[in-house]
């Protein structure tokens, strides 16, 4: 009988702990920071000359390279990815986009279908380093052929507010290749 | 009973469980992208990896205005001055195993209130507005120096160093953006696009711990580079009037790179095997097809020979890329072109060659 209460305790324990556990996961992932509500951080736009302004004086000049020079130190980002992207229906490809080990920070993905990186077609959660994607759906379906998107890595890293805001983003191409 | 209330407690926690576990996809679904994965070693293909800078800044600088870069020690500097257009120092940086080509587009945004600044592809010459002759310039860096770890502390000043350097950007490849017009949305804006690569960055090696090692050749730096008018100029009911640069006039620019292996380059013969006849059909040429594919190889040297040299074939112009093979007996030989490329490597080609009169 001593034999039988201790078996059932011990299963209340682990029943217990598993609910703890399923909890604590489903509280991460349900107040998890979508993308789409990440401030931009002063980085409002992608390029690597962003808002360039006339400087007409030594000092200010001078301030903004020291200013840019000390951004800089901390602003490399690692790509690791391969170059083509496939897919059957034009939705769902194979690929192989990481966000490298060695970034310091989560990053999330937009993808475009054009040069001028305005014509949206994927949108990423958010993806911490030494993970990646190996396969994406697309919003829309491109047609078959080849193409070549436009592809904006984001970092992104919490302020002292503990709000989520845009840190460092880079872009390049791939090449994503549609067959019947 | 009490066994009862526990199987029954037990019951309902496995119910709540399995409700959680059912739901917690439904929230990952909204906050984690489908196929988001863990990558294990196991993947075997060689990705492309490379380390580039985020976004940065430039300033239009009118007058040319000189800018010191501080290197790692706080204290020296390194200056540029005469440039129009300036950024800090910015590289891109090969860390994989595979030889890549860089290739990039530029566009160019001139929208916003009160922005008079527009963009002009061809070189200035003394137009009056606020226009802008602008270039993404890449210079592949190559030198001993950088073919260090990723953690030498001389990398970065080095790499300043070579950003700063006018002797740099003699070699650099440039990527002019196109004809913008005022006020002009970035999705409006045409994209320039490099017809063929600004840079080949070499392999770097990657060794325990993720410690990476370039090589000498395996970054490039880059810079927005350009031309404006000092003074200029509107025009107002007829007259040119001082229209002075302020710090409400700017420009975004926005570039994409593009990266993929490098295609090296290659040299073969036109023909694989030749046969001459011994009074009809007994003069032959042989061309050496080159490739520079990504590379800016020429071919320095070609050497042609013939083994056995005598009593088979002659050639004639066997320094050239195309020999001219003539009968001289009857057999086989074997010829030999060995062709030397401007980085003094070289390779060697050959077609075996049979002389009959069944090839008459």
């Amino acid at each position: 009988m001593e034999n039988k209460k201790s078996l059932d305790k011990r299963l209340i324990a682990v029943i217990v702990g598993l609910v703890l556990i399923i909890m604590a996961l489903s509280f991460f992932l349900l107040f998890r920071k979508d993308t789409s509500d990440i401030g931009d951080g002063g980085t409002p736009l992608i390029g690597y000359a962003t808002e360039a302004k006339v400087m007409l004086d030594q000092d200010s000049l001078q301030a903004a390279m020291d200013e840019a020079m000390k951004n800089a130190k901390d602003g490399n980002i690692a790509l690791l990815y391969k170059d083509n992207a496939y897919s059957t229906n034009g939705v769902d490809f194979d690929c192989y986009i990481v966000n490298s080990a060695s970034n310091k920070y989560d990053m999330f993905l937009t993808i475009y279908a054009d040069d001028a990186l305005t014509d949206q077609i994927f949108l990423s959660g958010l993806v911490p380093p030494g993970s990646g994607f190996e396969q994406i759906s697309l919003d829309r379906a491109l047609e078959t052929g080849d193409h070549t998107v436009g592809v904006v890595l984001t970092q992104v890293d919490t302020d002292e507010t503990g709000a989520q805001v845009i840190k460092h983003q880079v872009a390049h191409t791939m090449e994503f290749h549609v067959t019947k | 009973m009490k066994f009862m209330n526990m199987k029954r407690f037990g019951s309902a926690a496995m119910a709540g469980a399995l409700v959680l576990s059912l739901a917690a996809p439904a929230f990952a679904a909204t906050s984690t992208p489908a196929g988001q994965v863990t990558i294990s070693g196991a993947y075997k293909d060689i990705p492309i990896s490379v380390l580039v800078p985020e976004s940065g800044t430039a300033q239009i600088n009118p007058y040319g205005l000189p800018i010191d870069f501080t290197l790692s020690d706080t204290i020296t500097k390194v200056s540029i001055s005469g440039e129009q257009i300036t950024s800090a120092p910015l590289s891109i940086r090969n860390q994989g195993a595979t030889k890549l080509s860089v290739n990039a587009t530029l566009a160019v945004d001139t929208s916003g209130a009160d922005n008079g600044v527009s963009v002009q592809k061809a070189a200035l010459s003394n137009e009056k507005g606020k226009k802008i002759n602008l270039a993404l310039q890449v210079a592949g860096l190559n030198d001993n120096k950088y073919a260090v770890s990723s953690l030498d502390t001389t990398l970065e000043d080095n790499i300043i160093k070579a950003f700063a350097d006018t002797a740099t950007w003699a070699s650099a490849k440039s990527l002019p953006a196109e004809d913008t017009a005022a006020g002009t949305a970035l999705a409006d804006a045409t994209v320039a696009k490099s017809a063929s690569a600004l840079a080949v960055l070499g392999a770097s090696t990657e060794a325990a711990g993720g410690l990476i090692t370039y090589g000498k050749d395996s970054i490039a730096v880059f810079r927005l580079s350009g031309k404006l008018n000092e003074s200029p100029t509107k025009s107002v009911s007829g007259d040119d009037v001082d229209d002075p640069w302020t710090t409400n006039d700017k420009f975004a620019a926005t570039v994409v790179f593009k990266f993929k292996p490098a295609k090296a380059a290659s040299v073969s013969l036109d023909k694989a095997t030749l046969e001459l006849g011994t009074t009809a059909n007994n003069s032959k040429t042989v061309s050496v097809v080159f490739d520079a594919g990504d590379t800016e190889l020429t071919v320095k040297t070609y050497a042609w020979t013939v083994d056995p040299a005598t009593n088979v074939v002659n050639l004639t112009n066997p320094t050239s890329d195309t020999v001219t093979v003539g009968t001289a007996g009857v057999g086989t030989a074997t010829l030999t072109c060995v062709v030397t490329l401007s980085d003094d490597s070289t390779q060697t080609l050959t077609c075996p060659v049979e002389v009959n009169a069944a090839h008459n």
